[in-house]
């Protein structure tokens, strides 16, 4: 085998190398490509269900279809109970029967979900009436609302007097809970302004 | 290497380039349309924003206090928009109102527009008075390749 050979052989297997890592990149990129476009598709998603959930329920704050029948109710006045940055809890007809349910949000702990890689994801519970509280993942990071009165000013936390919320910010923040190479993605929702009509007549 | 060798080689190096090139190309596209979609979901929060907030208030200056039933008690479709700059006290002050947002440094430009319309043809305009009126509601973005347009049709009503 002659010198030339030897070269040939050397760049050979250089060239080779250079090219097996450019493979190996190329599918290592799409691999995680692809694990992140799926994750963000998912949270967009989350995100979207939250929020439609949310603005729903949000929007009948004080509905009832049983109209007298509120009326005489003690909280009709004030059908949100307890308002603070990350909870909220009011009454509202949900399901159109005439009967007044108790809705309930809250942001549980980051400790309820240590068990995903992502350490900022928690539970966003939402509590009907006296039923337990269910959690479901959704990715939720960040959940804070702000509350205003009817001329617009925002009310000071903690919230002493829910009856002069007349709307609200909702800000919701949502991540994957798995990442490849730990690098989250996230999503945002800000409803600047949600004003439940049967809100603004008090 | 013969001559040969050399073009089959090179051939190779010029595929395998031509591939990596492609899949590159996915990836960004496959990104922006995320980072659109992103935008898309604020904006869409924003114009929703604007629709709660409009919805809220009454359908015309002259139905603030007291009821109308005539057309000719609304305000003049060329009279749309804010009587005094800067209160929104009816549905129709919300035309011409351009808003701007940054939210998660992400820029916003929101503008508004709203026209009576026909019950029998909601996607247009009339510059008659009627008993409808439709908020359009356009947001875009530095970031964003389209404008997002959302728009919501307020009726007046009264109890009887």
């Amino acid at each position: 085998m002659g010198f030339s050979t030897i070269l040939d052989i050397l760049a050979s297997v250089i060239i080779g190398g250079i090219l097996l890592t450019i493979v190996l990149r190329l599918s290592d990129s799409a691999a995680e490509k692809t694990y992140n476009f799926s994750g963000e598709l998912s949270l967009q998603q989350n995100l979207v269900t939250i929020a439609q959930i949310m603005e729903s329920d949000f929007r009948k704050i004080g509905y009832s279809k049983d109209w007298v029948s509120w009326k005489m109710h003690p909280s009709y006045e004030t059908p949100i109970t307890e308002a603070d940055s990350s909870s909220i809890k009011f009454y509202a007809d949900i399901n159109n029967d005439g009967v007044m349910d108790v809705i309930h949000y809250y942001l549980g702990p980051v400790s309820e979900l240590a068990s995903t890689p992502n350490p900022r994801d928690r539970f966003l519970y939402r509590v009907v009436n006296s039923e337990a509280p269910v959690g479901v993942n959704l990715g939720v990071t960040e959940f804070f609302m702000n509350y205003f009165d009817a001329l617009g000013t925002p009310l000071t936390l903690p919230i002493i007097a829910p009856s002069l919320i007349a709307s609200m910010e909702i800000n919701i923040k949502v991540e994957n809970v798995q990442a490849y190479d730990e690098k989250y993605s996230s999503a945002f929702w800000r409803q600047i302004r949600l004003a439940a009509r049967n809100l603004q007549y008090r | 290497m013969n001559l040969g060798q050399s073009l089959l080689a090179i051939g190779a190096l010029l595929i395998l380039s031509l591939t990596v090139l492609r899949m590159n190309n996915n990836i960004l596209g496959t990104e922006e349309v995320v980072l659109d979609s992103k935008i898309g979901v604020l904006a869409t929060s924003l114009g929703s924003s604007i629709i709660e907030q409009a919805t809220k208030l009454a359908f015309d200056e002259s139905t603030k206090n007291n009821s109308v039933s005539n057309w000719a008690g609304l305000t003049p479709s060329i009279d749309l928009g804010q009587e005094i700059p800067g209160i929104f006290d009816d549905f129709d002050d919300y035309h011409g109102h351009i808003q701007q947002d940054t939210i998660y440094t992400i820029p916003f430009v929101t503008k508004c527009n709203v026209t009576y319309i026909n019950e029998g043809n909601p996607n247009g305009s009339t510059t008659n008075r009627t008993w409808h009126k439709k908020l359009t509601v356009r947001i875009s973005s530095d970031f964003s390749r389209d404008t997002l347009e959302l728009s919501t049709i307020y009726s007046y009503w009264y109890f009887r």
